[in-house]
């Protein structure tokens, strides 16, 4: 149908011709009010003035002109303008159904043309409707666009369609007599993401007006970009009467070449099914079997090449910069090409680069490479050159959503001709992002994880070992495997003064946060304890008396050794003290290995304890060992036996502490095949040769 | 003949009706795979206010200190409910567990023969 434009900004009236095209108009540009009334002839047109018309006429008194006449085939006039530039209420007076607000100059970008004109359908239709007043008018202006409109009443049950415009019907493919009665969520298919469905819920519930961009599924199954408005009626009460719902299917301008997207929806509603889940099918164990980020996002950027594109990239923001972390292609050399590009390039926020406004606006595009760079300049002239012998290169920009936020893009190009991005290229582009996105934040919340785990790993080990003459000390922890586990053993030696070295070796039952907690409290009791006893028995009865009354049900045992160590004329004395701890050994000079240590109760569980303090002796050269039960549980189980602990002790006669140490480590974690199961804690003191 | 409450992972936890009671019988490994098991077929037992509670350990492969920590809490409870906990301890892995935490002279401990 025509729509006839008279502007007198040019480029305001490129952007409406185009937008007017989009819409299916037919288009002409009227260079006076004379072409304007000229063309009006025609029935059911619709007439966009500008505030300036061509010429000296004025826009309002046109618009009287073209409802001079009356009768049924009158034109639906609109008049457009920047702010305030016109006298809306003249311009209604006058006749106008409408009034668009278009910055001059082309200062309104093409997209804020098309928001203006949905807006506007929809707010005007509230109008009309609260004021009682008939919606005829309205009602073929929205036809003529080819904009679909619907009424819902949230009053009824389930909040059923009351009315639905022909455009509706036209787009979604229904006949009227199926949809009135129904609510609006018959158009939702398996291509809508529930997370828009969401939103959607949420703002009506919230009875605020909204617009969003979803993927609804025609009567006969196939995907289209339904931009859809909606406005919520209120009446005197201030209650929700109607919702009002404008709706644009863009996905014409979503797929860039329209005629690819007719010839695509035709078989994409057949093969939609099978390619998505082949896709899956070969993401899904791809993606399963790696845990590290790199590898993942790799074979995500992979697997969409040449399936879904000739180029994947996969670009994350932070800090003013994109960076590649993955990038993929069907030609090899251009693929080396990428990778050999700078991972980062600096990207504004707020800039016009496609990679901004994605990120903004946290929507889909397909961009055309002519336009210049997507971000990095480099890739630009890269795909510049590589597509160099065919057509131009187009870009799929989707964004990596996680948090509600996006917080980088996956990038898509197309470089062979017979490449087409469609609905459907563009529902796996989302599903290839979905997939990075979560891949990106599981590492986020998993580095974090780690973060905090070094740091309270790291509290419950001393900094430094203390210095004593006529004393050589080694410890050495390593936490089960699974980083982010945290462990529950912790040691600390800590210098008592008068040359004599507290040593603490604990072991606290349970894992995870509790467990943690736990090891915190056991080793900060233990040092502030170790502050005012002198005896190992008593700081493990202060220990004691601090966990039993903790609450009952947590993780609460634990079983600890503590020793004194006192260097002398004659050698090292040394008090050690178990309870529920494995005991320590000591290896003689001449490789014998003894056990020091009585069993005493474990901590924690009941106020009294059995303690057996033991004494010993070590003479220069001779060395204590202690250890968690990552070493040996001290008994047949492992991971070192009793024996197996024993002989390797004794072929380790005459090294110092730090090389005992090593080699001990190493004999536990062979034991455990490099993966301990249990933390690992070793401690060595040896009294100097 | 009891009911089998729960087979996780490789802890097989099995109560049994005792006149004076219940006992509670464990197979496999008891670790951190199987500690919400036994913890679970406890609570249940426990609910019933019976005069003692027995719970079999003797034929576990394997338990580690999640397993020492179920039995703990167990008799903390049992302490604070004022019922009687029985521990059956016999000669394998739990009785290495438990001794080297010093807790078999202040646990009931019963035999196997008593069962």
């Amino acid at each position: 149908m025509l729509a006839v434009v008279a502007d007198g900004d040019a480029g305001r009236a490129d952007l409406l011709r185009a937008e007017l095209e989009r819409h299916g108009h037919r288009v002409v540009l009227a260079a006076d009010a004379r072409e304007v009334l000229q063309a009006a002839v025609e029935p059911d047109t619709l007439a966009v003035l500008g505030s300036h018309l061509p010429g000296a006429d004025d826009a309002v008194a046109l618009c009287r002109s073209l409802h001079a006449g009356g009768g049924a085939h009158e034109p639906v006039v609109v008049v457009v303008g920047g702010r305030d530039e016109v006298d809306t209420e003249a311009a209604l007076a006058a006749g106008a159904a409408d009034v668009w607000t278009i910055e001059p100059g082309g200062a309104t970008g093409a997209l804020d043309v098309r928001l203006e004109l949905a807006r506007h359908y929809a707010r005007l239709q509230t109008e009309n409707l609260r004021v009682g007043g008939e919606f005829a008018l309205m009602r073929k202006a929205l036809d003529l666009s080819g904009t679909g409109f619907v009424l819902t009443d949230p009053r009824l049950d389930d909040d059923p369609i009351v009315y639905v415009n022909h455009a509706f019907l036209e787009m979604t493919g229904y006949d009227e007599r199926e949809v009135i009665g129904r609510n609006c969520r018959f158009l939702q298919g398996p291509s809508t993401d529930p997370a828009d469905v969401g939103r959607i819920r949420a703002a009506l519930r919230e009875g605020r007006p909204f617009q969003i961009e979803v993927v609804n599924h025609r009567r006969d199954g196939t995907p289209f970009f339904n931009e859809l408005h909606v406005a919520p009626m209120r009446d005197d009460q201030g209650r929700v009467v109607r919702h009002v719902g404008v709706q644009l299917d863009v996905t014409a301008y979503r797929v860039t070449d329209s005629l690819l997207a007719a010839e695509q929806q035709a078989r994409a509603a057949a093969e939609a099914a099978e390619r998505r889940s082949s896709f899956l099918a070969a993401a899904s164990p791809t993606l399963g079997s790696h845990l590290d980020l790199a590898a993942t996002l790799e074979s995500l950027a992979r697997l969409a090449v040449p399936f879904l594109a000739d180029v994947c990239l996969v670009e994350t923001f932070g800090g003013g910069e994109m960076r590649r972390v993955a990038a993929s292609a069907s030609r090899p050399g251009l693929e080396r090409e990428l990778l050999a590009l700078p991972p980062t390039s600096p990207l504004d926020p707020d800039g016009p680069l496609p990679l901004a406004r994605v990120l903004r606006t946290g929507r889909a595009e397909i961009v055309d490479a002519r336009d210049g760079p997507i971000g990095d300049p480099a890739v630009h002239e890269l795909l510049a050159a590589a597509g160099a012998d065919g057509p131009p290169p187009r870009w799929m920009l989707v964004p990596l959503r996680a948090r509600g936020r996006a917080i980088g893009v996956v990038a898509l190009a197309g470089l062979a001709p017979e490449r087409a991005f469609g609905v459907e290229e563009l529902a796996l582009a989302r599903d290839v992002a979905s997939r990075a996105a979560l891949a990106l934040d599981n590492a986020r919340l998993y580095e974090q994880q780690l973060e905090i785990a070094g740091v309270l790993q790291a509290s419950f080990l001393p900094a430094v070992l203390p210095e004593i003459a006529g004393l050589e000390l080694a410890a050495r922890y390593r936490p089960a495997d699974g980083p982010a586990d945290i462990g529950g053993d912790f040691y600390d030696l800590l210098e008592l003064g008068e040359g004599t070295v507290a040593l603490t070796v604990g072991d606290v039952t349970g894992k995870g946060a509790a467990a943690a907690a736990l090891t915190g409290l056991c080793r900060h009791t233990v040092r502030t304890a170790w502050g005012y006893e002198r005896r190992a028995a008593e700081v493990l009865r202060t220990l004691n008396h601090a966990l039993v009354t903790q609450q009952p049900g947590h993780s609460r045992y634990a079983t600890v050794l503590a020793a004194t160590l006192t260097p002398g004329p004659g050698g090292v004395a040394v008090e050690v003290v178990c309870a529920g701890h494995p005991a320590a050994r000591v290896l003689r000079a001449d490789g014998r290995v003894e056990v020091l240590g009585e069993r005493g109760t474990i901590l924690g569980w009941q106020e009294r304890l059995d303690l057996r303090p033991a004494q010993g002796l070590l003479a220069p050269g001779e060395a204590l060992v202690v250890f968690t039960d990552g070493v040996s549980s001290g008994d047949a189980g492992g991971p070192l036996t009793t024996d197996a602990l024993e002989q390797e002790l004794t072929t380790s006669a005459g090294r110092d502490a730090e090389a005992l140490a090593d080699r001990l480590e190493a004999a536990a974690l062979q034991a455990q095949e490099g993966h301990p199961v249990d933390d690992v804690v070793i401690v060595v003191a040896r009294a100097a040769a | 003949v009891g009911n089998t409450l729960a087979a996780v992972d490789e802890l097989q936890v099995t109560i049994v009706e005792e006149p004076e009671g219940a006992r509670i019988e464990t197979r496999g490994d008891l670790d951190l795979g199987g500690a919400d098991a036994l913890n679970a077929a406890l609570a249940e037992v426990e609910e019933r206010g019976l005069r003692r509670v027995t719970l079999d350990v003797s034929r576990l492969d394997f338990m580690d200190s999640t397993g020492l920590q179920v039995i703990l809490d167990a008799d903390l409870r049992a302490a604070g409910a004022g019922h009687e906990l029985v521990v059956i301890v016999g000669d394998g892995a739990a009785r290495r567990v438990l001794e080297l935490a010093d807790a078999l002279p202040r646990l009931k401990v019963a035999t196997a023969d008593e069962r």
